[in-house]
């Protein structure tokens, strides 16, 4: 990049953020040059944006220019995500630090991306919440690196990863221009465009603001450590912990060289002969957690444990906790360097993998150690050595590379939670076949044509050449490649249709096509194929002749949303019909799309386990369809959605090519998360294969209750009573009819804590809400059948006008007056999803088109200003309007539906699958 | 550079991992990598490695640091990175134009109402042995015309020396043998604290003596004198073990804790090592001391919210941050509250609020912010440069809060 480019672009910058605030002399560019434990080039210049004002501004001239830029926040990446490759200039977000609003009502925060993960949890720990993501570097690390590398954290085995937690983003693309991405509402239409943003590593945008979902902290946590005499009962007992529906809070192995290094330095009592310790928390309702920890205990004596110690003071727990965060900085005295891995596997390959890792050590006289988060299976081998050494060094990147090829052969991947940078590029290759990593290179390029954003980091360049040709295909417009199809084009699609696959799952008889109509719109031919490779050269060959594509599962929610806008063929999954898989030990399922739920819940209760979803819809739902739609229902309070649940899975692409991404592992940033990408994507990016789920063991009690009454003031205040007592909800649904009120209320979990929470309710519902049914339900199948029979044909009939609306909780009993105080009694039915506040209503009067305009208008004060957040769903009585109404769609709107049309076209040039649809079934 | 090399094998253990991002208060205000140890770190270890020049570019990147050893406290590598900066600094000061310059040019004369301090610090610096280790510069000839102008000088009241008449009589019968040190801010800026820790020590059953003790000589350790601090701790070893006291106690954490630190002075094999242990065995903090006098049932009349701030060199040079924060809490009638971040830097650091005035005052405000949520009407800290910087706070952000030395509080007690 020619110098004079650079000056002329920092001279405009500087009259944008101040000449003070542009760093270029080269003493302090070497400062800018690493990251933790990795290094790199100089960058050119350094920028210190105050506002997403300015970042916006800083981003047009460099787009301009075409100046490579990093987005950086405290530089505690660990493979290099922060280092520049090759030349660029670093966007230092650290003086954007401010946390602009703690809302507890509501639960959420939003803040700045420079301020850090300690800095939100202590803005929120004196009022009894945390936000749960809780990396070891969290004093450092700011969210917007938390978010741009999908943190862990040793909670994560029992509260997921930061991006199930992250409610919605401010990014400012490549270009400059800032898109609001749901802000802090949930259930929007769209792709997920927040969870991309995960794991991207700045790549597609530069994350400014982030809303992120906070929780009540647990009333209590009991630590314990066990410690084993050999490093196989240790893993075999993680893997039992797990295997027995136990999910502790954290579960934690280190081994011998760390243990020795450890004491060295903390001192903790760690016996120097052991060969490895767990360290094992358990948190929730105080009652509960003795129960618990009698069940570990006993586990560990079945592994031959040596001694169990169970902290009796916060001064104790703090010790052992000082012993696991001070691990590595303890290893780091015994060598000058270090290299610490990160890779995860399934967690019943725990055993083969230490003795894996052990032989690996042997062969290159490399001392390993382990400290890792083993509950999730999440692997952090730190090699010690000295990088004066070249030898030696030498003989470290060889070891971890095969570390990370045994990983990958075991169903692991080659990152868990500290991201690929460019330190991992060469182990991408294991997990990623070319044309999964060309899908996310063209992903990538549909965020930013110029490839301006932290360029060199994620995707291996050198596999992806088609660049160029995907850029070309930004000209071009969807209409244009749709409409290319002739009746030439039809007849020989069908000519080689039939060379490719046997006739009897190929239909041409209109007889049946009604049954595949969609909005008036009817498929002239129907295809079945038998597996995953039919599926594949039917979509190619679709692909080649511009032929739309229908996915059809069970077709239960085919009628929500705008119909396609082109239907020439119905693909039916429904010989896709296998579980190939339900691995107990591992708490997964690997099922194939077209296994209806159905008959997946039916096998896993005969194992304890369950897939905790209760979707709206009436009908027996495929996997294919319900991961397409990320159809969940009111058990998202605790379980989050199936975009929080599919781990891994295959489809088939645009092109007609396998895509393979993630597995049975559950933490994986190992290149960019297609699955964010795919769920909830409505057909539009790949017709779905196969599908890897995590599963949950039955709780040992699970309670519905259901209340009701006919007093609003009543309702509205119960509503907010139970939003503030902090019971510990697995729903928290709210059904208007007739003008009776009712809440459908879940609590499950140890028996313990159930009933201590069943005495709260009882109190705060004593003399204001009238118990109406009281059900034990382990399946957790009470909120579905609840929900059905308010909505016998379900929610997502053709014959409803359905409208969606996402609000914040504290809106959602205003919300309803107003929709009450307009309609006639009997016209409406709401139902909501309230802590989450997702509200649907559904209109059984005539004057449809009225009704609608005038609901928007409601809805609009409520909606946070976001044109999606109410939306159309179901069009039964025939209206057909935009579902902003007739107000002109505001700037994000359009940044968010180009962006739409910007990837789709990148990742489906011809349109072949589900042209129209969107995800969400928004008009846009 | 010797000194550096030699370090290397220290500044190489720094892994970046940057958690000492989170605790420099420094970086907190400039948030720039150059002014975190990481960044410290890394361009000194760049200088060692030849790829860039030790020039007068450092001068910041060296004396930006507040040397509160906070990054050194939460280092997980356990790098001491005070240490390497101060070795630095002797570099620098051995190849450089020293600092003292900038001071008084760009900060002191340009801003009258800062003059006030100068007469006193004009003292400071002769006594505390800089004058000598800048004596090449010639800045004295320039300082000296300025410091003698009436026009210019405050009147200067009496100092500690001037007064020391005046103080309580020895107890009849001691229970402990006290060595007094007396450093350059109590005798010249704040002689009430020193009278007050020597009179309630002697009320306390303490037989005190005052040795004539030239300056701690940490000043000339944070600028990178080290010969200059040898000479001074040589004649200070000499007076204090003459003493032959149980302990030597100081009301000034800095001066306490740069006598603990003597032994760094001097190689093991040189005959004042071991004596600089022996002087570091007996060094007291004043409310480490008077703790162990305490009756616990000390009272006071009048209730008040009182909170403690933890000057660095207690919490971290002596480790003594917890002993003020219970003498306190056991008093009767004080209603004693935690303070948000005690033990973070005021932003006073010797000279620092001379040096880096605009960033010595972030810190400081910082500091302010945390002192009001308390409600406190009365803090108390250990050390002169903290009891001044902090008057400062309470007239900057116009908050009505007492700022006493903690032996002036014990004086209206015992």
């Amino acid at each position: 990049m020619a110098s004079e480019v650079i000056s002329k672009a920092l001279q405009e910058i500087k009259t944008i953020v101040g000449a003070h605030d542009v760093l270029s002399k080269k003493k302090d560019m070497l400062t800018y040059r690493y990251a933790a434990t990795t290094s790199g080039p100089p960058p050119m210049a350094v920028i210190f944006p105050k506002s997403t004002e300015e970042v916006s501004q800083v981003l047009k001239v460099l787009h301009k220019y075409k100046v490579p830029v990093i987005a950086r926040g405290a530089g505690t990446n660990l493979n290099g995500g922060t280092v520049i490759s090759k030349e660029g200039v670093v966007l230092e977000l650290a003086k954007m630090h401010r946390i602009l609003e703690v809302d507890l009502q509501n639960r959420h925060v939003l803040v700045e991306a420079g301020v850090t993960n300690l800095e939100v949890q202590q803005a929120i720990e004196p009022h009894g919440f945390m936000f749960a993501p809780d990396p070891a570097s969290q004093q450092v690390s700011t969210m917007g690196g938390n978010i741009a590398e999908n943190a862990g954290g040793p909670r994560c085995v029992k509260y997921g990863v930061t991006v199930n937690h992250v409610l919605g983003l401010e990014v400012a693309l490549s270009d400059g221009r800032v898109l609001i991405l749901n802000g802090p509402l949930e259930g929007l239409p769209g792709y997920d465009f927040t969870g991309i943003m995960h794991a991207s590593e700045g790549t597609f945008g530069i994350i400014t603001k982030a809303w992120l979902r906070i929780m009540p902290k647990p009333q209590a946590i009991k630590t314990m450590m066990a410690i084993f005499d050999t490093l196989e009962d240790a893993a075999r007992t993680v893997s039992q912990i797990i295997a027995q529906g136990i999910i502790p809070a954290t579960l934690e192995l280190i081994d011998h060289p760390i243990l020795k290094a450890v004491e060295q330095t903390v001192k903790i009592g760690y016996p120097l002969d052991a060969e490895a310790v767990l360290l094992i928390e358990v948190d929730g309702h105080a009652e509960s957690l003795d129960s618990q920890a009698l069940k570990i205990v006993a586990i560990c004596k079945e592994n031959n444990v040596r001694e169990t110690k169970v902290a009796q003071t916060e001064r104790e727990r703090e010790l052992l906790w000082s012993g696991r965060r001070g691990a590595v900085g303890s290893i780091a005295r015994l060598k000058p360097s270090f290299a610490e891995e990160d890779i995860t596997i399934p967690r019943t390959k725990l055993p083969e993998m230490l003795k894996t890792i052990a032989k690996i050590g042997e062969k290159y006289s490399l001392i390993i150690g382990n400290v890792f988060h083993a509950g999730d299976g999440n692997f952090h081998p730190v090699v010690l050595y000295d990088s004066r050494d070249p030898q030696e060094s030498q003989r470290v990147i060889e070891a971890n590379f095969e570390i990370m090829k045994e990983a990958a052969k075991l169903g692991g991947t080659v990152s868990g939670e500290h991201g690929i940078g460019m330190e991992k590029l060469k182990g991408m290759p294991l997990i990623f076949s070319c044309e999964d990593m060309s899908f996310m290179r063209r992903l990538k390029l549909a965020f930013d044509p110029q490839d301006i954003l932290n360029p060199g980091k994620v995707i291996p360049e050198d596999v992806c050449k088609e660049t160029a040709a995907a850029l070309d295909r930004v000209g071009q417009t969807l209409k244009e490649s749709a409409d290319t199809d002739t009746d030439t084009d039809r007849s020989r699609f069908l000519e080689q249709l039939k060379i490719l696959i046997d006739d009897s799952r190929v239909c041409f008889d209109k007889g049946i096509f009604d049954k595949y109509t969609i909005g008036g719109k009817t498929p002239w031919c129907c295809v079945k194929p038998q597996d995953p490779a039919e599926m594949a050269a039917v979509v190619k060959l679709a692909n080649e002749y511009s032929i739309a594509l229908v996915p059809w599962g069970n077709g239960t929610k085919q009628a929500i949303g705008a119909p396609p806008d082109k239907y020439d063929v119905v693909t039916l999954t429904g010989d896709l019909d296998r579980i190939i898989e339900i691995d107990v030990g591992n708490l997964t399922a690997t099922v194939e799309a077209g296994v209806s739920l159905q008959k997946l819940q039916q096998s896993l209760h005969e194992q304890n386990l369950l897939l905790p979803i209760d979707p709206l819809e009436a009908g027996n739902p495929t996997l294919g369809g319900l991961v397409a739609a990320n159809s969940t229902g009111g058990l998202r309070l605790q379980y989050k959605t199936l975009k929080d649940m599919v781990l891994g899975f295959e489809m088939i692409s645009p092109q007609g090519e396998l895509i393979k991404y993630g597995g049975k592992n559950l933490k994986n940033v190992a290149g960019y998360d297609l699955c964010k990408l795919l769920v909830g994507s409505w057909g539009t990016m790949g017709i779905l294969t196969k599908v890897t789920l995590k599963l949950f063991p039955f709780s040992e009690k699970a309670v519905y209750r259901v209340y009701g009454t006919e007093d609003f003031g009543a309702f509205k205040k119960y509503l907010l009573d139970i939003q503030n007592s902090k019971l510990e909800l697995s729903t928290f649904d709210v059904l208007v009819k007739d003008f009776s009120y009712y809440v459908n209320l879940c609590l499950s979990g140890p028996k313990e804590s159930v009933d201590k929470q069943i005495n709260l309710l009882n109190t705060l519902s004593e003399n204001k809400m009238k118990l109406i049914t009281e059900q034990d339900d382990k399946l957790l199948g009470s909120g579905r059948d609840f929900i059905l029979k308010a909505f016998p044909r379900g929610l997502f009939s053709p014959d409803n006008t359905l409208i969606k609306s996402c609000l914040l909780f504290a809106s959602i009993s205003d919300f309803i007056e107003q929709i009450l105080e307009h309609n006639k009694p009997g016209d409406v039915t709401i139902y909501a999803h309230a802590a989450n506040g997702i509200i649907y209503a559904v209109y059984h009067g005539q004057g449809c088109a009225e009704v609608i305009d005038k609901f928007r208008k409601i809805a609009d004060e409520f909606s946070q200003g976001n044109p999606w957040g109410v939306h159309i769903l179901g069009t039964g009585a025939g209206y057909t309007g935009r579902a902003g109404g007739e107000s002109p769609p505001d700037q994000n709107t359009d940044l968010l539906t180009g962006l739409t049309v910007s990837i789709k076209k990148m990742l489906d040039p011809n349109n072949v699958l589900n042209p129209g649809r969107t995800a969400g079934g928004i008009i846009i | 550079m010797n000194k550096l090399q030699e370090l290397y094998e220290e500044i190489s253990k720094c892994n970046k991992c940057g958690f000492c991002q989170s605790v420099c208060p420094v970086f907190q205000e400039t948030r720039i990598e150059g002014s975190v140890a990481r960044g410290r770190l890394a361009l000194i270890r760049e200088t060692v490695e030849g790829q860039i020049a030790f020039d007068h570019e450092f001068k910041d990147t060296l004396y930006e640091c507040l040397l509160c050893k906070n990054c050194v406290e939460n280092c997980p590598g356990g790098v001491t990175g005070d240490s390497i900066l101060l070795a630095a600094r002797e570099t620098m000061a051995a190849n450089h134009i020293p600092l003292v310059q900038k001071l008084v040019f760009n900060h002191l004369l340009k801003h009258p109402k800062r003059l006030s301090l100068t007469g006193r610090l004009l003292q400071i610096y002769e006594k505390t042995g800089l004058r000598k280790a800048f004596r090449k510069t010639g800045l004295i000839g320039l300082l000296g015309p300025l410091a003698k102008s009436e026009d210019f000088l405050p009147k200067i009241a009496n100092t500690f020396r001037d007064l020391q008449g005046g103080l309580a009589p020895n107890p009849q019968e001691a229970n402990y043998k006290v060595s007094f040190f007396l450093g350059c801010g109590t005798n010249l800026l704040k002689p009430s604290q020193g009278f007050a820790a020597v009179n309630t020590l002697r009320k306390l059953g303490c037989f005190v003596q005052i040795p004539e003790t030239l300056c701690c000589s940490l000043p000339a350790v944070s600028y990178g004198h080290s010969g200059v601090a040898q000479e001074m701790a040589k004649k200070n070893i000499e007076l204090l073990l003459a003493e032959e006291s149980d302990y030597i106690v100081s009301d000034c954490a800095s001066c306490s804790s740069a006598l603990k630190d003597y032994p760094k002075l001097f190689k093991e094999d040189d005959a004042y090592y071991q004596k600089a242990l022996d002087v570091a065995c007996k060094v007291h903090d004043y409310a480490q001391l008077t703790l162990k006098l305490s009756t616990g049932s000390w009272q006071r009349p009048k209730e008040q919210v009182v909170t403690y701030h933890v000057p660095c060199h207690l919490a971290r040079g002596l480790k003594a941050g917890s002993e003020p924060k219970k003498l306190l809490a056991d008093i009767k009638g004080l209603n004693y509250v935690e303070l948000p971040e005690a033990d973070y830097c005021c932003g006073a650091a010797g000279s620092y609020f001379i040096t880096y005035p605009e960033l010595s005052e972030k810190v400081l405000r910082r500091k302010m912010q945390n002192i009001k949520k308390t409600g406190a009407s009365l803090v108390a800290t250990s050390c002169p440069a903290c009891v001044m910087q902090l008057e400062r706070g309470a007239r900057m952000i116009n908050h009505p809060v007492k700022v006493m030395h903690i032996a002036e509080i014990i004086e209206g007690i015992v």
